[in-house]
Parts: structure tokens; C-alpha cells; sequence
């Protein structure tokens, strides 16, 4: 399983979690199959990215490798190593890590997707 | 009072425990009208009016995507029905506690960004309360606003030895707080910890400032839950680079605070977004330009 932003679901895909809002309401349960009603629903309620069956979630080192793809993205990953500078290994340390880095190359992506 | 807060040389100061800043009156005395279950809606709508910033910024905060509401709210009394009364002295503290330290800055501590990673802690806080169900998860929000106030305190009371403790961190990339021990003697967070108990703030708010970079282990004297969560939220602040800290070294991570929390890679990937969003929507609301 993996995190898909909510902007790049389409019909079909099947969430692998539920889904809450920021007050912990439930918008949809695992199993939901996307549709644009969903979509709508996660949008409205501004759900950035969800976890989707059959995508699989990069590992920190998988995310570097793709971040070592372009100058700019090289500058952005290092940009985030540096506020982790003398950071213990600890999972919760290195999945923020991870997530962080995950989440700016998303970004980077949609807005390269737009920009074209 | 938590006696550990006025270890370390602290003279500096208490000797000036007088000029130290008080709550607002606003804040005051609509914590009394909420606490007394006399007062009515209308006297607290009431008191809101009275102040016009504090009455914008409600009513921008009601109708931002925060509450996705799909009809705009446009009367105090109806946004403090929705946002609820814990919303409401959130809101009002934080405003006030941001305007009275929001000139302070100097080149080596922007006070926004400073802001922006109080309000990044705060966010953060607030949605690791809410995911382990916390009944107050306000309570958290606040707790993570002030964890970092001691700074403001020393900026203000003790400006060249601050300055110096930022430039030591800077050129040794050090945690603040281990520059400020070498320099001063004392950290922020006794500093916090000791202004917030005159402040009059819950013991747990105390305990989340004072010990947000050593939460300690819970006892059933002792709830532990909001320092676990505040550690958890200033690290989660400044891995997503919300504003900045002071600090050029990543804090210390205290393995416990994961344990007590118990939150999956899931939770925290939600934690995360949420913290990005709601963060930008404070400080589009207090800070206006400056998050645009």
C-alpha cells in the first residue's frame, strides 16, 4: 500500500485505510472504491493524500534516489538533511524524515505537472 | 510549582518577575464568564465585539477551509456556537500572547517565523491529541503555542546573552537550548515553564513547556501526555521546516514520547498534512502577507 494525493485519484482505486477529517469524522472506510463522488468529499474537506491498495510506499532511500534525479530536487533534499542535522536514527525520526521528503517530491511533481 | 524551573541561575530573571508580561484582560475575563456557568452565550459575544481584532479573526478563522463550512458565517454569535468555547480562548490566547511579542525580532530571530513554528507545534500538538482521542485536544494546541516562549522571554529580559546563545548555536550548530545552558545558565523552558505558572495555565501546559525536550515517564500522579505530545510536535514543526526554532541541531528524540503516543507511520503521514495546512491558515490569519 502507499499514499496517492487526493488530486491524482481516479475511479477505481480502492482506499486501504478509512479516511477521517481533522476531527477525527470518518469520510470513508477501507475498501471504499474511489469515485468522484469520494473524490469530491476528500477534497472538500481538504484530504491531501490517501493510502490506496496495490501502491507501494518508497522507502527514505528510494525517495533519495528519485531526488537525486534533478539539481533542483538534489537542493530540496538536502535543504530537508540539513534541518535534520545530528537527528537520532530512531523509525519515528527517519519515517519523518521520510515522509517530508516524500511529500516535497510530490509536490515538486504537481508542480511540474502544472507548469507544463 | 514545579521546583525544577527556578534551578540553573535563574535571578536573571525572577529579579524582574514584575515587568514580565501578564495575560491580556480579554483573555482573563472571558476564561472567568466560560468558567462561571452563570454567563450566558450573549455576555461573551458580547465581550468578543469589544475587541475588533479579536472579532475579525474569529470570524476569518470560522469561515477558512479549517471548518469547510458551505455557508458563510458572518455573526460572532453563530462562530462562537461552531468553533465552541475551548476554539474560542484558543484563538483568543493566541492572538494575544502573538501581538504582544510581535516587534521583538532582530536579525538573528524573525519573530513571524518564530511564530510559524510555535503555530506549526501548536497544529501538530493538537492533531497528535486528537488521534489518541484526548477529550481537550485545545489544551494541546496552546501547550504547543507557548513551548518555545521562554525565547520571547530572554529576547526581551536578557537580549545580549540570547543573542549570543543564538550566535553560539548558529556557528556550533547546537539546540538552542544547549547554547542557552552554556551561556545564560538555563534554558527556555524553565523560563517558559516559570512564566506560564504566573500566567495561571493548567499544570499540564506547565509540565508540556518545561519538559518538551525531556518528557518524562507517565505515572497516574503525573499525566505525561501533553510533554510526549509536544515533543513529538516541535520535532514534527521542525522537520516540515514550519518557521524556525533557533536551533541548528535536530532536538534529541526521546523514544518514549513514540511509545506513550503509539501512533502508526499512517497517523503520522495525516498528522503531517494536516499540520502543514492548518499552520498555513494561522498564519495567513495572524500574520496576513507574511505566509502569502
Amino acid at each position: 500500500m502507499g499514499r496517492v494525493t487526493t488530486s491524482l485519484l481516479t475511479p477505481g482505486m480502492v482506499l486501504n485505510k478509512p479516511v477521517f477529517n481533522d476531527y477525527r469524522q470518518q469520510l470513508a472506510d477501507a475498501g471504499t472504491i474511489i469515485d468522484r463522488r469520494v473524490i469530491s468529499v476528500l477534497q472538500t474537506w481538504g484530504v491531501i493524500d490517501v493510502d490506496v491498495q496495490g501502491v507501494s510506499e518508497p522507502t527514505l532511500q528510494e525517495v533519495e534516489e528519485q531526488m537525486s534525479a534533478s539539481l533542483v530536487l538534489q537542493q530540496l533534499s538536502a535543504m530537508i538533511d540539513d534541518r535534520f542535522y545530528g537527528a537520532d536514527q530512531h523509525p519515528f525520526v527517519t519515517e519523518l524524515r521520510r515522509l517530508v521528503k516524500h511529500s516535497a517530491l510530490k509536490d515538486a511533481e504537481h508542480q511540474g505537472r502544472r507548469g507544463q | 510549582m514545579i521546583p525544577e524551573l527556578l534551578t540553573g541561575e535563574p535571578s536573571l530573571i525572577t529579579e524582574r518577575i514584575h515587568e514580565l508580561p501578564t495575560l491580556p484582560d480579554i483573555y482573563q475575563r472571558l476564561s472567568s464568564m466560560i468558567d462561571n456557568p452563570l454567563s450566558s452565550i450573549w455576555e461573551v459575544e458580547r465581550l468578543v465585539r469589544q475587541d475588533p481584532v479579536t472579532t475579525t479573526r474569529l470570524l476569518h478563522l470560522i469561515n477558512s477551509p479549517l471548518y469547510s463550512l458551505t455557508t458563510p458565517v458572518s455573526t460572532v454569535a453563530d462562530a462562537i456556537r461552531i468553533i465552541g468555547y475551548d476554539a474560542l480562548k484558543q484563538l483568543i490566547l493566541t492572538s494575544s500572547v502573538i501581538d504582544m511579542f510581535r516587534h521583538e525580532g532582530h536579525e538573528t530571530l524573525s519573530i513571524p517565523a518564530f511564530w510559524e513554528h510555535c503555530l506549526g507545534t501548536a497544529a501538530a500538538a493538537r492533531q497528535l491529541a486528537l488521534w489518541v482521542g484526548e477529550e481537550h485536544p485545545e489544551e494541546f494546541f496552546v501547550a504547543g503555542l507557548l513551548h518555545d516562549i521562554g525565547k520571547l522571554i530572554h529576547n526581551q529580559y536578557a537580549t545580549d546573552k540570547f543573542r549570543t546563545a543564538l550566535q553560539l548555536a548558529a556557528s556550533e550548530r547546537l539546540t538552542l537550548e544547549v547554547a542557552e545552558r552554556r551561556v545564560l545558565g538555563f534554558s527556555h523552558t524553565q523560563t517558559g515553564g516559570f512564566l506560564v505558572h504566573r500566567w495561571g495555565l493548567s499544570p499540564a501546559i506547565q509540565r508540556a513547556i518545561a519538559y518538551h525536550h525531556s518528557p518524562a515517564v507517565p505515572d497516574l500522579l503525573s499525566p505525561t501526555l501533553h510533554e510526549h505530545a509536544v515533543h513529538c510536535a516541535d520535532l514534527i514543526s521542525i522537520g516540515l521546516g514550519l518557521g524556525v526554532s533557533g536551533s541548528y541541531h535536530f532536538p534529541p528524540f526521546v523514544p518514549l514520547s513514540w511509545e506513550v503516543l503509539r501512533l502508526s507511520s499512517g497517523h503520522l503521514a495525516h498528522v503531517l498534512s494536516a499540520t502543514k495546512r492548518e499552520t498555513a491558515q494561522f498564519m495567513t490569519i495572524l500574520f496576513g502577507d507574511y505566509a502569502e
